[in-house]
Order: C-alpha cells, then structure tokens, then sequence
C-alpha cells in the first residue's frame, strides 16, 4: 500500500511538473535581443565579469544581450549541434581562434566583411586580424589576444639558493639555461623524489597551443600552406630537434609525465613546480603564498632570432542564421573596438588584440610587468596557429603525438606516423 | 572437520571476500570525500606521493559544501533534477511497463518488427543521435522547457526490454485464473503483474533514475536557463577553460551520488521479496 | 508467462502505442537520419564513399580492433564478477543488508566523476595504487600513459561502477527464484555446484539474457573514461570505435564519417546480441 502512496506522490509531481513545462523564454518585445553563446560559466568566468558591459551597450543602444556561458570543453558541441541542425536560436558566438576556419569553410559563421571596414581592420594587430580571416574572408572579430611568459617559483628557487641569470627581449634565458636551473634546484630540494616537485613543464601539456611554440622556435612551422599536410612539415628538423628536446626533458625527470592540462598547472599554483611556460592569467591562478615571478619566454640555443610564441584566443562572430545580422554586428564592434572592448580589457586583463592598447601598455609606467612583456610578445613574436579548416584533426593528431613523445614513444616515429594519420583523417575533407 | 566448523569457516570467507569488496567499492569514494574537504592548494600539495596526508586533510575545511547552496545555489538543479527525474520515473515505468506486458502476452501483427524497434532504439549511441534529435525537440518547441528533458527520456527501449524479460518469467497460471475470473485487462495489469513485480519496477525505476540523473549532454543542450538547469550542469560550471576547482567538483559530485542512494535506502526491503514469492508455483 | 500469447484484435497496439511512437519520434527517426548520412554525398546523392575514406583510414582499423579487444574482455569480465557478486550478497548472513548496499554505492557515482577519481588513484607520480605496490617493490606503472596497460585500465574504471550496475539486475532475478526451488534441492542432496549449474543458472536465462544484450550494448558504446582518461592515446591504444564517432561529429564536424562508424558499430551490437540469442536458446534446448 505504501507503493501506491509513493506512486500517487509521484504522479502529482509528474502532473505538476507538465503545467510548469512552458517556454522559459515567453516574453518578447518591440526592442531586439540579442543571444549570445559562449564560454566561462561561473561568476569568476565571463558569466560573472560580462554583465555591465551588456549592461553598458544596452543603455547606448537599448539592445539587450542575452548570455549563455557553456564550459570550454561544452561549447564546442553546443556550437556543433546548434549549427549542423539548422539552428537559428542565437546571433552571436564566441568562437575560439581555432575554429574559425572550420566554422567559416562549413557556412556556420556570416561574412564580417560588410560590417568591418578597412580603417577597422587595422585597429588589431596583424595576426589576431589574420587568424579571423579564412580564404579572403573575414568570419571573427578578436575580443583579445594571449600570449606566453617563463613563470618561476621564487620561493622555492630561493631555498634552493639559485638566482635568474638578468634577461630581456634581446637577450632572452634559452631553454637549455632554465632545463639546467630546474635540475639544479632540484638536486637541492627534491634528491630523491619524495616532495614530488616538477623543474619545468608546460601549463597546456600536450596541447598545440602551447606545445608548438617549441618546434617554431626553432623555425618549424605548423601546417602545410593550403592546410591540409603535415607531411614536410612536421617530419623535418625543427620538429624532431624540438620533440627531443622536450622527451629528454622528461627522461630526465624535469619535465613531469602523468599529469594532464586539466591538473598540470595546479602543480605550480600549489607550489610543486619551479619553472612554468604559461600565460599572463597564471598569477591570478596561484593558490598557495609562494612568491612568483616571470620573465620573457626562453628561446633555443642557436636559435636566438627565432623566438616564438603562442598566441590567439576569443574571437566573436554572427550565426549566419541569425534573423538580427545587423545589431549582432554592432554588438560585436562593441565589444572589440569600442567601449565595450575598453571594459573588456580593463576587468578580464588579458593580452589586447588592440594596436593602440597595446602600445598604451608598454608606455604605461604604470603597467604591470607582467603586461608589457606580454604585450611586447604578442606585438613581436606571436606565431599564429595552425590555420585549417580540419583543425579539429589536426589537434588530435599532434596533441596525441606530443603525449605520445612525452610518454617515451620515438619522436620520428611518431611524427610520421602523425604525418599518415592526418593525411588518412582529412582525405574526405579535401575538395 | 564436523559440519559446523566447515560452516564457521565458509562464513570466515565469505565475509573476508565481502570485506575486501567493500574496501574496493568504497574506497574510491572516500578518496573523493577528502578532496572534498580540502583547498585547492591542499590537494595538489599533499595528493602526490600518496602519503597518509594524502588521506587525512589538516585542516577539514566545509567550505566547499557550504559555498555551493550559499554561493552556487545547489538547491536549484536540484530540485530542477529531482523533477525531471520523478516524471521520467513515473511515465516511463508506467509506458514501459504496459509495453512489455503487451509484448511478453500478447499477438499480434507486427510485433516482430515493432520488438526490433524497441531493441534498436537503445543500441545507438545518444552522442550519434544529439543532432538530428535536438532538431525534432527544436521543431516540437521543447528547448529550454522540463518537457524537453522528460519526454524523450520516457520510451526507453531498453526499460521496456528488461519488462519483458522479467515479464517471462512470471507463472502463466497466474493470468489465466484472474481471466477465468473474468477481470478485466486494466485491472490485471494493475491488481495482479505490479503487486508481484515490484523488485522490477523498483529496478527499472533506479535506471531510470541514474540515467537522467547523470545524463549530461543532453540537458547541455536542452536545458541551459538556470532556472531549470539540472545538477550536472550545474557541477560543470567549475571547470573552466584556465582552470579547474577540483575541490568543489568532489564536493558537488559527492552530493549527487549521496542523493539517489538516500532515495533508494528506503526501496532496499523490496528487493527481499522475491518477484514471485507468494505467488502460484511456475 | 513467456509461453502465453493472447489474440486480441486492438489492445495491444493501444498498450504499446505510446512507447512505441516516442520510441520511433525521438530514437529511431534520428537513428534513421544518422544512419542515412553515412551514405549521402555533399551534394545530396547517395555515394559509398564515406565507407571507402573509413576504411582507407588506419585509424579505423586500429580502433576497431581495439574495441574488439576491449569489449572481449570486458563483456565476459563484468558479467560474472556482477554475477558473482549478486550470488554473494544473496546469502544469508547477519548485516547482509549493509553490505548490499555498499555494493550498490559505485553505481550512484557518476561515470565522469568515477574517472577523475581512478585518474587520481592510477596516477604514475606515486598515486594510491602505485604506492601500495611500491610496498612490494613494483616499480611505478603508467597505468593510463603505458600502451601496454592503459585499455586494462580503462576496463578497471568503467567495471568498478559496472559490476555494481549489472550487480543489481542478477539480484533482481536471483530473488525472483522461489526458495523452494532450492529446499527441494537440498533435500535431494545436491552440492553446491551442481545447485548453480542445474538451477540457478537455468532460472535466470531471462535475466542473464537481459544482461547481456544490455552490458554488451552498454559497454560497445562507452567511451566516456577515454575521453576523460586518455584521449584514446598512449598511442591509439584505448581509442575505442564509439570515441572516434564521437570525435569526428563533435571535433571534426564530419557527420558521415560519424554516421559510418556508428552504423558500423550499431551492426555489430546486433550480431553479437543476435549471437547470443541463439546460444541461449540453444542452452535451454
């Protein structure tokens, strides 16, 4: 009888629960609203940091901007769905640099080209500009740009009685130098292992992103010209010299294997790592009171002209759905030239794609140390990202051959076999 | 060796075994529940090498918990789960149910090719349906409303099939007295298969339970207002593109294994009736 | 009442109506637009040619050969330790209750979470595991970065829940059985053994049939741990079929190379389930 009780229970919830079931949407007025999906859900993400800007451009405009923040890993399948069945229920993306070309190639993203004039397009710097732009068309305005810094423990390197050697822009630490500090240090602090330290890693291990610099700081480039082979480019010097390089550093034990982006910075933020390439957000990431400190990316030993750097980030772009192209297009200058853009930059604190603000940066006396090198580094040696339609391919197959190498596989090997993998992955794909 | 000591060491065993089963299955979870109560930076520093303090944190910190209801609003997509879970239970043990009665007892025309269908249904990965799937919940005007995520939850082939298979073994004798006795089908389905069948429904309801409880991908889709946002939604927000709480996503993952096991405690003494104890000998 | 078939000329179709056309608006309408893609050009016509660059595709025949592989193992392995747990909490023994409930805990973790905490565990950096067989002097294994153990590793996350899950289903059946099946049995002298081969088993065919097909569904589509774990990696060794389906709708935006796989894979369930019909109904003759 108790059953029936329950069960009775549950049907009126059932019923209860059927009347609740309308549109969470239902009110619509004269005034446009915008939506907008994108990344960072939380109120320590965009979801929390946005809101006087939309804010802002509504009380200029009386454009409402509605928001829905996916976490990084869930937007690109929400994007995915949304577009390949047709839909029209949003206006404006946030669209990672990456996809850019794959979205604009596949019809998911409008032409900005009508919206964005010349004088516009020069506000950006060239390669936050280009990496928007696929086959002579303009899909993505940036919202900012990244960029990458050596990160240091000074606490630890101070117990360890070690000192940076004096650097700059000209005269940068090679990786070699900072390989040979971390295992200094860690003789002193960690002999046998047991605290568990790591000497020098990378925040976005085996990731392109980020793990590509290596490579291109040696002159290796990252995808062929028409973006569809690796093959001469990823099985030439650079990329094996640079790929060694790094699986000696983990032989070595310097270079941490096991953990993966999602847990490999919290290593430095709690204090378990001396030395970090990673990006200008890492001091906010810190979690123990360790002093840090970061200096200009290293480059290569011999290599010396050929820094390179990370870069890219959030680009904004209009669903070629969307039924309010116009006023989409007017939030997006917004918010990547004009005050909104200036908000933007002021709260979120990353790189800006802005040639006018970054120029504001290194003549800040005030600016942090922090921004003027980044700023410095995105002006002068930021190196694009692979730019392809069949990025998504092209991501698995190296990140994977970047894992594969740290885990002790022979570098040519599987950069070979890298090579035949893409090629066999994007044969469908090449018209 | 008399009778009773072989008794004495066989239950020795079978208790050592249960033991170490217990530490296997419970072990993991406790792992989680003292990441759960640390910082952040306490977890990084004291998780590898694994050491004692590995186990025990210095400082317990609530924290975690007590941010995500005053801070994160937890009850929300709580409640939001509860309800939309609830429902699917109800509609599907209800449709399910009668289907695989239907199937297990009657003929009729067709049914070979309809029991395919059922079968099919639930051998394709939900991943490789999402697209074609969200246009149809687009068109019917499901987006961001509980009946987006209740009503394609309800037919689930693979509920109906377990109906069936449990269905089979229940004694015809049954059947055929109550339909001697002239009662009608409404009244045999609900006097005579659900009294007998409970450890089934009870089954087929934690299924369902769990799979909308933890269905993920589709509430992502589906779903997103906050106000009706469910609770694996809601456990994602903490993973970001920079970084990742691990902290609070222990703490909100532990939550939301300990309710469906508070929900089912009470069910437990239902599973000690047999599905045909009481009933006439098959 | 499997036996029994009941002519009647509308009811049926009534009592299974409902599930029967959401089953066919919200499963098989997509099933059918997915399987559909697998065969469409770019241009709209029908073309072989997705099939050609899948099987043209090394990638391909090395995940499914690893999913074959997995699901060898896998299948068979979840099966009988689910089994045999159900067996153990069916006996009668004082605080046989809490047990049962202890076991059923896995279960109520989601899979997701369950990874991340196995992540942490199988950790080579001197995780859990690996510091209780250092106790034994094992040296450091890379359960999850060594091609060599990564896909048992896999096994172990995904089975750690499983077995919990299918636990629950042999239970349900084994308490379906009237105990006085078994008085009579005792009674006739019959071993412990020959109880489980002779009876248990033999009354369980319509349980043991509904875990198979389910388990063997299940686990032909997991493929969350992988993409938590390893990303299909160390060097393609867990990269199981149903991940590549999901990497090339999801990552690559390629629905017909996604709509060829699951086709693929959605034919195998069906053999194999097909295949273990008939040796259950082979078994009962």
């Amino acid at each position: 009888m108790k059953l029936k009780k329950m069960m009775a229970l549950m049907m009126t919830a059932a019923m209860a629960a059927g009347v609740m079931a309308v549109p969470a949407f239902a009110e619509e007025g004269d005034s446009i609203t915008l939506k907008w999906i994108s990344q960072g859900p939380g109120e320590t993400g965009w979801e929390g940091i946005t809101p006087p800007i939309l804010e802002a451009f509504e009380k200029e405009t009386g454009i409402h901007v509605e928001a829905e923040f996916y976490s990084f890993n869930d937007l690109f399948e929400v994007i995915e769905t949304k577009c390949a069945s047709g839909n029209a229920d949003f206006d404006v993306v946030s669209v990672d640099v990456t996809y850019v070309s794959k979205y604009g190639s596949s019809g998911y993203l409008e032409p900005l080209d009508q919206y964005f004039t010349d004088e516009d397009k020069a506000k950006w710097d060239e390669a936050s500009y280009t990496a928007g732009v696929w086959d002579g068309t303009m899909y993505a305005a940036p919202e900012n740009t990244s960029t990458q810094e050596l990160w240091y423990n000074k606490t630890l390197l101070d117990e360890a009685g070690i000192t940076i050697p004096e650097n700059d822009a000209e005269n940068r630490l090679t990786y070699e130098e900072v390989a040979d500090l971390a295992k200094q240090a860690l003789e002193k602090l960690d002999p046998d292992g047991s605290r568990g330290l790591i000497g020098l890693d990378f925040q976005q291990v085996s990731r392109i992103y980020q793990m590509n610099m290596l490579p291109n700081s040696m002159g290796g480039a990252n995808i062929s010209e028409d973006g569809y082979s690796l093959d001469g480019v990823v099985n030439t010097e650079p990329w094996i010299k640079a790929m060694t390089w790094y699986q000696g550093l983990v032989n070595d034990g310097i270079a941490s294997r096991g953990y993966d982006a999602d847990q490999l910075p919290d290593m430095f933020y709690s204090g378990k790592m001396i030395f970090m390439v990673g990006g200008t957000w890492t001091s906010t990431g810190m979690t123990c009171d360790d002093e840090i400190g970061s200096t200009y990316a290293p480059c290569f030993e011999g290599y010396e002209d050929q820094v390179a750097t990370s870069t890219g980030s959030w680009y904004f772009g209009i669903n070629s759905q969307s039924a309010n192209k116009d006023a989409a297009a007017e939030f997006i200058k917004y918010f990547t030239l004009g005050a909104g853009s200036d908000m933007w930059l002021e709260i979120n604190g990353d790189v800006p794609s802005r040639l006018d603000k970054q120029e504001a940066i290194v003549n800040d006396e005030n600016a942090s140390e922090i921004m003027k090198i980044a700023a410095y580094e995105a002006a002068n040696t930021a190196y694009p990202r692979a730019v392809t339609p069949v990025f998504g391919e092209y991501s698995t197959v190296l990140d994977q051959a970047w894992e594969d190498v740290r885990n002790g596989a022979d570098v040519e090997e599987t950069l070979n076999y890298a090579v035949e993998q893409f090629a066999s992955a994007v044969a469908s794909q090449q018209q | 060796m008399t009778r009773k000591q072989k008794n004495i060491i066989i239950k020795v065993l079978l208790y050592a075994v249960l033991l170490v089963m217990v530490f296997v299955s419970l072990f993991p979870i406790f792992y989680c529940f003292t990441a759960s109560l640390r910082t952040q930076e306490e977890l990084f520093q004291s998780m590898f090498p694994f050491t004692l303090k590995s186990l025990i944190p210095e400082n317990l910190i609530f924290t975690n918990y007590i941010n995500l209801f005053v801070k994160y609003d937890f009850w929300r997509p709580i409640m939001n789960t509860l309800i939309v879970t609830l429902c699917t239970i109800v509609l599907g043990c209800l449709c399910n149910s009668i289907a695989g009665f239907a199937f297990t007892c009657f003929e009729f025309k067709g049914k070979k090719i309809l029991y395919a269908l059922v079968l099919i249904s639930f051998m394709v990965p939900f991943e490789s349906i999402a697209i074609p799937l969200y246009s149809v919940a687009n068109k019917l005007k499901m987006v961001d409303t509980y009946a987006g995520m209740i009503v394609p939850a309800i037919a689930d082939g693979l509920v109906a099939f377990l109906f069936i298979q449990f269905f089979k073994d229940i004694p015809a004798q049954l059947l055929e007295a109550a339909r001697v006795d002239g009662a009608s089908w409404p009244k045999i389905f609900i006097k005579i298969i659900m009294p007998i069948s409970k450890p089934i429904f009870i089954t087929a309801g934690l299924m369902i339970f769990m799979n909308q409880w933890n269905s993920y991908m589709w509430p992502l889709l589906v779903a997103r207002s906050k106000e009706i946002r469910t609770i694996q939604i809601a456990v994602s927000q903490f993973s970001g593109e920079r970084s990742i709480q691990w902290t609070y996503i222990y703490a909100a993952s532990l939550i939301s294994a300990i309710i469906p096991i508070c929900l089912f405690l009470p069910f437990q003494k239902y599973f000690v009736e047999g599905i045909t104890a009481g009933s006439v000998k098959g | 009442m499997g036996g029994i078939y009941i002519k009647n000329k509308w009811l049926p179709y009534l009592m299974i109506a409902p599930t029967v056309i959401l089953i066919c608006i919200f499963k098989i309408y997509p099933i059918i637009q997915s399987v559909v893609q697998g065969v469409l050009s770019s241009d709209g016509g029908l073309t072989l040619d997705n099939y050609k660059f899948l099987f043209a595709d090394k990638a391909f025949w090395n995940s499914l050969k690893v999913t074959l592989k997995f699901n060898v193992i896998i299948i068979p392995l979840q099966i009988v330790i689910a089994f045999l747990m159900a067996m153990l909490v069916n006996v009668k023994l004082r605080g046989i209750e809490i047990f049962r409930t202890i076991l059923y805990l896995p279960f109520c973790v989601s899979l997701t979470i369950s990874t991340v905490i196995w992540q942490m565990l199988l950790n080579i950096n001197n995780g859990v595991v690996n510091s209780f067989l250092g106790l034994f002097g094992v040296r450091p294994i890379g359960f999850l970065i060594d091609k060599k153990w990564a896909l048992f590793a896999i096994i172990l996350i995904s089975s750690w829940r499983g077995c919990a899950y299918w636990m629950m289903f042999f239970l349900a059946g084994l308490k379906g059985i009237d105990r006085s099946v078994y008085e009579s049995a005792k009674i006739d002298g019959s071993g412990f053994f020959s109880t489980l081969f002779r009876i248990t088993i033999p009354l369980l065919k319509n349980t043991s049939l509904f875990v198979l097909v389910a388990n063997t569904t299940a686990n032909f589509l997991l493929f969350a741990p992988v993409q938590i774990a390893t990303e299909g990696g160390p060097q393609g060794s867990t990269d199981l079929l149903m991940y590549e389906a999901y990497k090339a709708a999801f990552v690559y935006s390629n629905r017909s190379r996604q709509a060829c796989i699951v086709t693929i894979l959605l034919v195998i369930v069906i053999a194999v389930c097909v295949v273990q019909n008939v040796f259950m109904k082979e078994k009962e003759a």
